[in-house]
């Protein structure tokens, strides 16, 4: 009931940019609708989630992920695709969770190198112009490799400064609410209202209109790896903290997850198509949906499969759409 | 770019097999047949293991991945971002049914080895369905129908206990004198399926859809028919593979499959096959897997912790592609 809503979405892709429901709200329109549905339909069942502890506790889970989501979007604004972004977050939980508490400066250290490895990878992709996928997937043997070399059992144990952190709240406004809110409209103001996101989303689109226009395209895709690999420390730096403990497995969920989110979301593999809010509002539509699943009794077992069905039948609707408006026009 | 280094690959130079060293050397298999050739050594070298034993049990378990790896060679050399992500858990779900099926009798083996095989066909057609007549990107449209996979997998397993038949579990440990029959095997598919690519219509229709899918239509082929038969394909031989390691590994398990999702790509990668699509190199993606079982092989010996293992794995795949002669840029 919840995916019909997000899958009238006639504006995905650029072709239907003209289209008049599209000039009236963006593309995040339609996810955030779906999203605040699923949400209304949980207060439904259970009344107790609209509280403050009710919204800490069924929105502070889905933090982790709508970052994870937001790692996901800068990739996809560079048109690619990150399938190493799970094992990174793993790798961050752990180097959190039994380097961090021990050995400060090494900890930090550790995680500056791991954004470093994210703009190695997007220099040799542009460098060599290698598909992202395979080296991005390579890339997460390395960083689950590293995590198990770390921790080979889960473990470890978090700061209790950073569990205080991420556990702030206040007692009107839930703390989730608060970090959500902040994210969204900083990432949102940068990519779409300063000249550097511009910059950034056009060199997923139209890489030599960027290089014509005097901007490095390198230097770009360096910039959303980077950013991408920031929002997964930051994926990762929540999980920590909800967890209390570091495991090399914690996020490898998130790689379907995240795709999914950008892509309830709004976004389009083509690249440079990306929405800040839609891509948050998609990161909550795929975790509300799997809390929800959780509320009405399914078993966790299906979960994974709910979840996959709704990314196959927002991307089944949105070609379907997309067929339409091409049968439209040629006629 | 793109047309300067595809002239190498003109028909004209592949009928003129001349076995010059040049050639040999500058064959894109050769690299993969060193490293074989290094790791086998440094193993003899290091643990004074009998050569002839360590190649012997190499080429066994190279089989598996020999054959889901020329599923996913096909995938790949067919083009347009193909990839195959669904393969290992469409082996283990193969390797589940049949063991149910087999039931520890010789008398199911062929209705074991069918039902295994028409699973990952049916799988495939699956993933073909999406990704050509949805039109999804193959990356999202094999990994949903894995997670369904996995999903079916998950439930489904809970409820069955099968063993493999003797007969196959035999036959695939069995030796004449030194030599593994199925190692023998291994090599008999490999040559096999090196015929179909470049010496039956439908292979050469695969690489040339892979290198220029409206030159290969103006050829009379339909692409995208083409395209599609590679999903089932894969699915198939990943289905086959899953109920040969069932039976060599005495049962299924809910693991059996994972590690073949990288390796699959890493084999087909190593051997030379471009990543872009367009040139299939099924004897070094033999090379490929030998070189993969022994390097585990190796990092056993050493005692080396399967982090260091997923560590080389993920490292080698990003370096190779890193290396790789003609990196033609896709994504």
């Amino acid at each position: 009931m919840t995916t019909s809503t997000v899958t009238r979405s006639p504006r995905p892709l650029g072709s239907s940019m003209r289209d008049r429901l599209g000039s009236a709200f963006g593309s995040w329109f339609l996810p955030s609708v779906a999203a605040v549905a699923i949400f209304a339909i949980m207060v439904a069942l259970r009344p107790l989630v609209a509280s403050t502890t009710g919204l800490n506790l069924v929105l502070a889970p889905l933090i982790p992920l709508v970052f994870a989501v937001l790692a996901q979007m800068f990739v996809v604004a560079a048109g690619d695709i990150d399938l190493g972004i799970g094992s990174f977050i793993g790798l961050a939980n752990v180097v959190m969770a039994v380097v961090l508490p021990t050995d400060l400066v090494g900890g930090l250290l550790l995680l500056l190198v791991m954004l470093a490895g994210y703009a190695g990878m997007a220099v040799l992709i542009s460098v060599r112009g290698l598909p992202s996928i395979v080296v991005t997937l390579g890339m997460s043997f390395v960083w689950l490799g590293i995590a198990i070399l770390i921790l080979p059992t889960p473990g470890g144990a978090v700061a209790p400064e950073l569990v205080s952190f991420v556990r702030f709240t206040t007692p009107v406004v839930p703390g989730v609410v608060i970090v959500l809110t902040i994210t969204t409209v900083l990432v949102a103001l940068f990519l779409n209202r300063t000249k550097y996101g511009t910059v950034l989303r056009g060199s997923g689109s139209n890489a030599e209109g960027v290089r014509r226009a005097g901007w490095s395209v390198l230097r770009a895709k360096v910039s959303l790896y980077v950013l991408a690999g920031f929002f997964g420390l930051l994926s990762g730096l929540y999980l920590s903290g909800q967890t209390g403990g570091g495991d090399p497995y914690i996020a490898s969920s998130y790689v379907l997850l995240s795709i999914a989110g950008v892509i309830v979301g709004g976004g389009s593999f083509r690249g440079g198509e990306v929405s800040a809010v839609g891509a948050v509002a998609g990161g909550l539509v795929v975790g509300l949906l799997g809390a929800l699943l959780q509320f009405i009794g399914v078993q966790s077992s299906f979960q994974a499969a709910a979840q996959g069905l709704v990314l196959v039948l927002v991307l089944v609707l949105r070609a379907s759409v997309a067929w339409i408006q091409k049968v439209r026009r040629t006629r | 770019m793109t047309a300067l280094d595809t002239r190498p690959e003109t028909p004209v130079r592949i009928r003129k097999p001349a076995l010059t060293v040049r050639s040999i050397v500058r064959h894109p298999a050769t690299p993969a047949f060193i490293g074989m050739l290094v790791v086998w050594l440094s193993i003899g070298a290091i643990a004074g293991r009998g050569l002839i034993d360590t190649i012997s049990a190499g080429i066994i378990i190279a089989t598996f991945l020999v054959i889901v790896g020329i599923g996913q060679l096909f995938v790949i050399t067919v083009g347009n971002g193909g990839i195959d992500l669904s393969v290992s858990y469409v082996m283990t779900l193969s390797a589940f049914l049949a063991c149910q099926i087999m039931a520890g009798q010789d008398s199911n083996i062929v209705l074991g080895l069918v039902v295994g095989v028409v699973a990952g066909v049916v799988a495939g057609g699956v993933s073909a369905f999406l990704i050509e007549f949805i039109g999804m990107p193959p990356l999202v449209g094999t990994l949903a129908v894995g997670f369904g996979l996995q999903t079916i997998t998950l439930i489904y397993s809970g409820s069955v206990v099968g063993v493999a038949s003797p007969a196959l579990s035999d036959f695939t440990t069995m030796q004449i004198g030194p030599i593994p029959v199925f190692g023998v095997v291994g090599v008999v598919v490999a040559v096999l399926f090196a015929v179909i690519l470049k010496r039956t219509p439908y292979g050469r229709r695969i690489e040339a859809v892979g290198q220029k899918p409206v030159a290969a239509g103006f050829g009379g082929t339909r692409p995208s028919l083409i395209r599609a038969s590679a999903y089932v394909l894969s699915g198939g031989m990943a289905g086959l593979a899953g109920v040969f390691l069932a039976a060599y590994s005495g049962g299924a398990s809910l693991g059996l499959g994972t590690s073949y999702q990288l390796a699959s790509i890493a084999v087909v990668v190593l051997g030379g096959s471009l990543i872009a699509g367009g040139r299939g190199i099924v004897s070094g993606l033999w090379a490929g897997a030998v070189l993969l079982t022994l390097l585990t092989t190796l990092a056993n010996i050493t005692r080396l912790s399967s982090g260091w293992q997923f560590i080389i794995q993920g490292a080698l795949i990003v370096l190779v592609l890193a290396l790789s002669r003609n990196p033609i840029a896709r994504r």
